[in-house]
């Protein structure tokens, strides 16, 4: 036997050879490893690894080799791991593959045992180390973790010994001033009852903060939803400050977006506790200069609309290392600012809290001796009753108190019908006299007024509404009833701030939509103008702000005016001049409506033409001047108003 | 009904997992004990996506670190793949990102599922917590132990294979 004999029976006994065509037809077979030489089928329906590679061997050029080794093959009882190696040859006169598949099921058996203990060793390690990283990273953060409630146990040692001490001094105090006035033989001093209550005050407010870092902590406290005017919340909360801050010479001021809708749906107290915190941390910390309270509508969506309070004061301001702790409870009583300022050090960490239950978020800004600003963002629902306010036909419902001053007997009883059927109550009387004497005795929502009414005329009435009465009964819309059409007439009405004038004889409905528009403009006109900047300005002297109001309507209709002038021969410089020149006029007097056209017209005002947004701003800002003209009239009569007649 | 036959491969470290979750595919069964895969082990199961019928033929590839040491001829004409991650070892799902780019590189066109096995080994509240640091952006949690989302795994591929 010669050598190629050797290698041939060698071979012969763990290599096997298939030959199939090029659709898996089953053509030769030497069958040393396993039988198919009895396949009827394709070979590509009956053996899977065949049948997923079988695209292959149609870009398979003859000569070319594919390798695939170790493959676990199970086919007709035979079960090994093999290597397959696929050739195409010709065979029999026809294009076929020749499949050789290579016994090598001892060497890989071998290999399969040094691989697995390979893997588990490697994967043992792997967990191993996750297992002490993880040890680790517990032994660390329980570490903190008692670091944290030690510190935090000193910190509540130190605040309890802090505040012990700031709550017996006005117990003390209240103790010997209650010991003194129960003194009989002494005539009781109004100082000490003075005293007395502004020690209860203090401790009143110590005690509320420590149970409210309690209610907080103890996670009890609960959150209204209830309708409120922002507004009229921010100015009840503010005139204590403006107050307290024109006694020691500093400047309170606020700044309202008009886009903030009438009425916002959230917890009203909790926002006057988080305001007054601040503003009294402002004023705490500020010896000069100002405090401003600016408040924008941040975004608008599905029905909320989340605020931003930005707090600005010209204080002390606070260090960089301390900034970061200016929010964590107990932390005041650590440093001096106890000792200087007093206070129990839980407010800013109160305030934080109740925002951040609410959804909202506290951020401080602040440069050592320039001072601090706190920016507040807090969501809250935007009210439906504001659709109310918004939708004329819903006054039908509203409950109006009307006084109506005519003297024909028919249009008394047709306008008294009316009202009835809408719901208002209402006060009729004959003369202008009888509506002063009315208007003396009681509040009204409306004043219609015939214009030649005996007595005392429907224009004499106004004059001495303004003139003699408070800012409430001057702030009372007024609708005008005339049989007089004439411009002059209607002029001289609206210049005394008259929301109608309308002809006899007047039909329901314009009477119904001219009380819903005199009493939502009137509403508008509450929010359209605020003169707490200009009165700031000015010092509260209210001889300068009503000469300022003056400036105001003699000159800025006149440059508006002027605007329009120079638009129409395209002298842009000259009208951007004019704009720069009214931008403070309009700031001065709290116009804040006006700012958002004032800005476009800053910025667009070169791209002017005919007919274009430049104009219809121009005109908007004409008719908001009108309306301002209007309400600062009415401002500077409030400023000047005598005592009544 | 139209007959397809398409070839997946599984690819991903050794013991994340990939023979269990054929074994839980094909034969409904389970197995706790590790035993390793060498070279190539295929097996088959025919489904049903909508008109086709689908033959799935699922090479169940021997672990490794990275599909650069798997020899080139085991993804030859591959249709999809499926790469399996084990979650509780981040060695596994590490480089994926690079992995995915390099299988990319050489098959432009291979649908692959990424998947993250043993999900059960993981209470609900730390399993959350981990996918978020995951590096995987379209992952999908399975176990085959479970069989938690197995057959949805491939099934998916199954769907962007015949796209």
């Amino acid at each position: 036997m010669n050598l190629k004999a050797y290698k041939t029976k060698f071979l012969e006994s763990w290599v096997q050879f298939i030959v199939f065509d090029a659709n898996g037809n089953f053509v030769d077979s030497c069958d040393t490893l396993f039988s198919i030489s009895d396949c009827n089928s394709s070979l590509f329906d009956d053996i899977p690894f065949l049948e997923s590679i079988k695209e292959l061997f149609t870009t398979l050029k003859t000569g070319e080799r594919i390798d695939f080794p170790c493959i676990t093959t199970e086919i007709n009882n035979y079960s090994a791991f093999c290597d397959y190696v696929f050739y195409k040859i010709g065979y029999q006169n026809k294009t076929c593959i020749l499949w050789v598949i290579a016994d090598f099921t001892e060497h890989y058996a071998n290999l399969t045992t040094l691989q697995q203990q390979r893997n588990e060793s490697v994967i043992q390690q792997e967990l191993l180390e996750i297992e002490k990283k993880n040890a680790l990273i517990t032994r660390d953060f329980l570490e903190y973790k008692n670091e944290e409630l030690l510190r935090l146990q000193k910190l509540k040692s130190d605040f309890f010994t802090t505040i012990s001490h700031e709550i017996r001094t006005p117990v003390n105090g209240i103790l010997g001033l209650s010991e003194l006035l129960s003194d009989s033989s002494k005539t009781p001093n109004h100082d000490y009852i003075k005293a007395i209550y502004a020690n209860s005050k203090h401790l009143s407010s110590i005690v509320n903060d420590v149970l409210d870092i309690a209610k907080i902590e103890a996670n009890k406290i609960t959150f209204e939803s209830i309708d409120f005017d922002i507004r009229k919340l921010v100015t009840s909360v503010l005139d204590s400050f403006i107050y307290l801050g024109k006694e020691r010479g500093i400047l309170v001021s606020s700044q309202i977006d008009s886009a903030i809708p009438p009425l916002v749906r959230g917890d009203s107290v909790k926002l006057s506790q988080v305001l007054y915190n601040l503003l009294n941390n402002a004023l705490k910390f500020t010896k000069k200069g100002s405090i401003k309270l600016f408040i924008k509508v941040l975004k608008k969506y599905n029905g909320t609309v989340n605020l931003q309070f930005e707090i600005v004061d010209t204080g002390i301001g606070i260090s960089e290392q301390n900034i970061d702790r200016i929010f964590n409870a107990y932390e005041q009583v650590e440093s001096d600012t106890n000792s200087v300022y007093g206070g129990t050090g839980l407010g800013l960490n109160i305030v934080k809290q109740l925002l951040e239950l609410q959804g909202g978020e506290i951020k401080v800004e602040s440069k050592l001796g320039k001072g601090t600003k706190f920016i507040i963002v807090l969501p809250f629902r935007v009210s439906e009753a504001n659709k109310e306010i918004l939708n004329p036909i819903s006054f039908e419902h509203k409950s109006l108190r009307i006084l109506i001053g005519e003297d024909d007997l028919i249009t008394q009883k047709v306008l008294s019908e009316f009202m009835r059927k809408w719901g208002y109550s209402v006060d009729i009387v004959g003369d202008g006299k009888a509506v002063i004497n009315n208007l003396t005795l009681g509040k009204y929502d409306l004043l219609i007024l015939d214009n030649r009414l005996p007595k005392l005329t429907g224009y004499g009435v106004i004059e001495c509404i303004r003139h003699d009465f408070s800012e409430t009964t001057n702030n009372t819309p007024i609708i005008i009833l005339t049989g007089d059409t004439s411009d002059e007439i209607t002029k001289q009405f609206v210049e005394a701030g008259v929301s109608k004038v309308l002809t006899k004889p007047v039909d329901a409905s314009t009477l119904l939509a001219s009380i819903n528009d005199a009493v939502l403009n009137t509403e508008k006109e509450a929010r359209h103008i605020n003169l707490d900047y200009v009165m700031g300005v000015a010092d509260y002297d209210k001889e300068l702000v009503s000469e300022m109001i003056d400036i105001f309507i003699k000159t800025v209709p006149q440059q508006i005016r002027k605007l329009q002038q120079m638009l129409r021969v395209d002298d842009f410089s000259g009208a951007k001049d004019i704009i720069h020149k009214i931008t403070p006029n309009f700031k001065y007097m709290g116009i804040d409506n006006a700012n958002p056209i004032l800005k476009y017209l800053k910025k667009n005002i070169k791209k002017t033409q005919k007919g274009t947004l430049i104009e219809k701003q121009v005109n908007h800002l004409k008719e908001i001047t009108k309306l301002s003209i209007i309400i600062l009239k009415k401002e500077k009569l409030n400023l000047q108003r005598k005592p009544l007649c | 009904m139209e007959a397809v036959s398409k070839k997946v491969i599984l690819l991903g470290h050794f013991g994340v997992g990939k023979t269990s979750m054929i074994k839980r595919f094909v034969y409904h069964k389970f197995s706790k004990e590790y035993m390793t895969t060498i070279g190539v082990k295929i097996d088959k199961k025919v489904i049903k996506i909508g008109d086709t019928e689908l033959s799935m033929i699922i090479w169940d590839i021997a672990g490794e670190s990275t599909h650069t040491r798997i020899p080139q001829s085991y993804k030859l004409g591959s249709h999809g793949a499926i790469y399996v991650v084990d979650v509780m070892r981040p060695s596994t799902y590490e480089n994926i990102d690079s992995e995915i780019k390099s299988l990319k590189k050489i098959m432009p066109a291979l649908p692959i599922v990424k998947v993250a096995n043993k999900t059960d080994l993981l209470v609900e509240n730390e399993a959350s917590e981990l996918y978020k640091d995951l590096p995987l952006d379209q992952y999908i949690h399975c176990s085959a132990k479970t069989g938690e989302h197995v057959e949805k795994i491939f099934g998916l591929l199954a769907k962007q294979m015949l796209e």
